[in-house]
């Protein structure tokens, strides 16, 4: 695995940042054949079945030793995604897309976003004898440029949410290359637009309340999405250790002054209740102990250690001073990724508001109960 | 009865909070009498099989209540509490 990230995945890194060039496919591929890709998803299709908390301490070493955190990043999602449509899928959706996703072959990413609430959305499927016709846009899709599937949510003419799939070579799907944003840019974000896409009833994933499908998949991909920075935080700490050891100011390493000591203890903090948090909540994913739409303690989860991780890097910079600045570019880099979990699968200040509302709504039903005879 | 909404839904009813819901018997009943008021809810509030959404967790005077209770009577005196959390990708 150490040979595969070395050679396939950081050799190139710093190269595909700059150029915001998309991970390649076939990177994928590989990943399969050493078993990581496939490693969640069931043994039904092939699939190393592992459960949630295992798969999160590989994603979270994963996130140790990957350089490309664009890499960590799609290596849980396409999976995720995978795994989200085998709930539903009919035996022809199994052959034709999971049992290929195993081995790398078809990479399934999700289109929802459109820059609205869901209820607001204007992307649409319209029904004709027994065909659907697929019209809109989605804005942000990750890895949207390598994937050959999308679990796409449109409306109908009864204002309900539906989950098609949508094939990267269907006539009509208009896939737009994003190349401006300021982290993950190795991602592979695009845009989508349907123009007239016509479908089979057999692409239909779910043909119903698709609201409540997709609020189950950021359930859980909220937390899939945040091992690998666990991992990640760790090997900068410990990468910034190294460097502060062997560094001395007035004959001294770094490492022995109270200022520095105090930040490094302060970072320290940061990890473990990251990682005391993350492992909490795959223990709970592992032990099936969810709300399976919307957890309070999986997206407060998210919540933390995205913001923990943030002004983790604002402090590694305070300790890294001139060098970590000029001199090595992968402390920029992971700072500019880790912003791009802001916004991600709930955005942050979303997710304030929600559990602000739960933790309300939560309080005064426990009153309630105490006033109940 | 009470009928509390939050968040999200809060835009489907004109964002009122709290609706006195007069003549209600079961839990159903007081939901069609706040959908005939504000008809833009129903479709966010029910799938086209009539049940509602699971997005919404409904509550009430603090008991969370499963599908099968939608038919249980309701007291003048009760609280009826939806709550709905949701995300974006």
């Amino acid at each position: 695995m150490r040979s595969f990230l070395d050679e396939q995945v950081n050799r190139h890194v710093i190269t595909r940042d700059q150029l915001a060039t998309p991970i390649p496919k076939d990177i994928f591929i590989e990943s399969a054949e050493l078993g990581l890709f496939s490693a969640s998803l069931s043994k039904n299709i092939g699939g190393g079945g592992l459960d949630p908390l295992s798969y999160g301490l590989l994603l979270e070493d994963l996130g140790k030793h990957s350089t490309d955190f664009s890499f960590v990043m799609l290596s849980s999602l396409f999976p995720a995604v995978a795994n989200t449509i085998q709930e539903t899928a009919t035996p022809w959706m199994i052959e034709r897309y999971l049992r290929p996703a195993v081995h790398g072959k078809c990479l399934a990413s999700f289109a929802y976003t459109e820059g609205a609430d869901p209820f607001s959305f204007r992307s649409s499927c319209e029904k004709k004898g027994d065909k659907y016709i697929i019209n809109g846009e989605k804005f942000y899709v990750m890895g949207g440029m390598q994937a050959d599937l999308f679990m796409v949510y449109v409306r109908d003419e009864k204002n309900d949410l539906l989950t098609f799939l949508i094939e990267r070579d269907d006539d009509g799907l208009e896939i737009i290359p994003l190349t401006t944003m300021s982290g993950l840019r190795s991602v592979g974000l695009a845009g989508l637009k349907f123009n007239n896409i016509v479908l089979d009833a057999n692409r239909i994933l779910t043909p119903a309340d698709g609201l409540s499908h997709v609020q189950r998949f950021l359930n859980l991909r909220r937390i899939s999405v945040i091992c690998g920075l666990v991992g990640k935080m760790q090997s900068i700490y410990d990468d910034l250790m190294n460097n502060l050891i062997g560094t001395t100011r007035y004959e001294r390493p770094l490492t022995v002054m109270q200022n520095v000591q105090s930040l490094l203890g302060k970072m320290y903090v940061s990890i473990e209740t990251s990682r005391a948090m993350l492992y909490r909540a795959l223990e709970k994913l592992r032990d099936k102990n969810i709300e399976p739409l919307w957890d309070p303690f999986l997206t407060a989860t998210k919540y933390h250690i995205v913001d923990q991780a943030n002004q983790f890097m604002l402090q590694v910079f305070r300790l890294a001073g001139g060098k970590g600045y000029i001199q090595d570019q992968q402390y920029g880099r992971f700072q500019r990724d880790f912003t791009g979990l802001i916004p991600t699968v709930g955005a942050q200040d979303t997710i304030e508001v929600d559990l602000g509302v739960w933790a309300t709504h939560n309080f005064e039903q426990r009153q309630h109960r105490k006033k109940a005879p | 009865m009470i009928v509390k909404l939050s968040g999200t839904l809060l835009r489907f009813v004109g964002y009122k909070k709290e609706h006195i819901i007069g003549e209600a018997r079961t839990i159903t009943a007081a939901l069609d009498s706040l959908t005939t008021t504000y008809p833009t809810l129903k479709s966010i509030l029910y799938d086209t099989h009539g049940s509602v959404r699971g997005a919404h967790q409904l509550f009430l005077n603090g008991e969370q209540l499963l599908p099968e209770d939608m038919k249980r009577q309701l007291q003048e005196t009760d609280c009826l509490e939806i709550l709905t959390a949701i995300a974006g990708g």
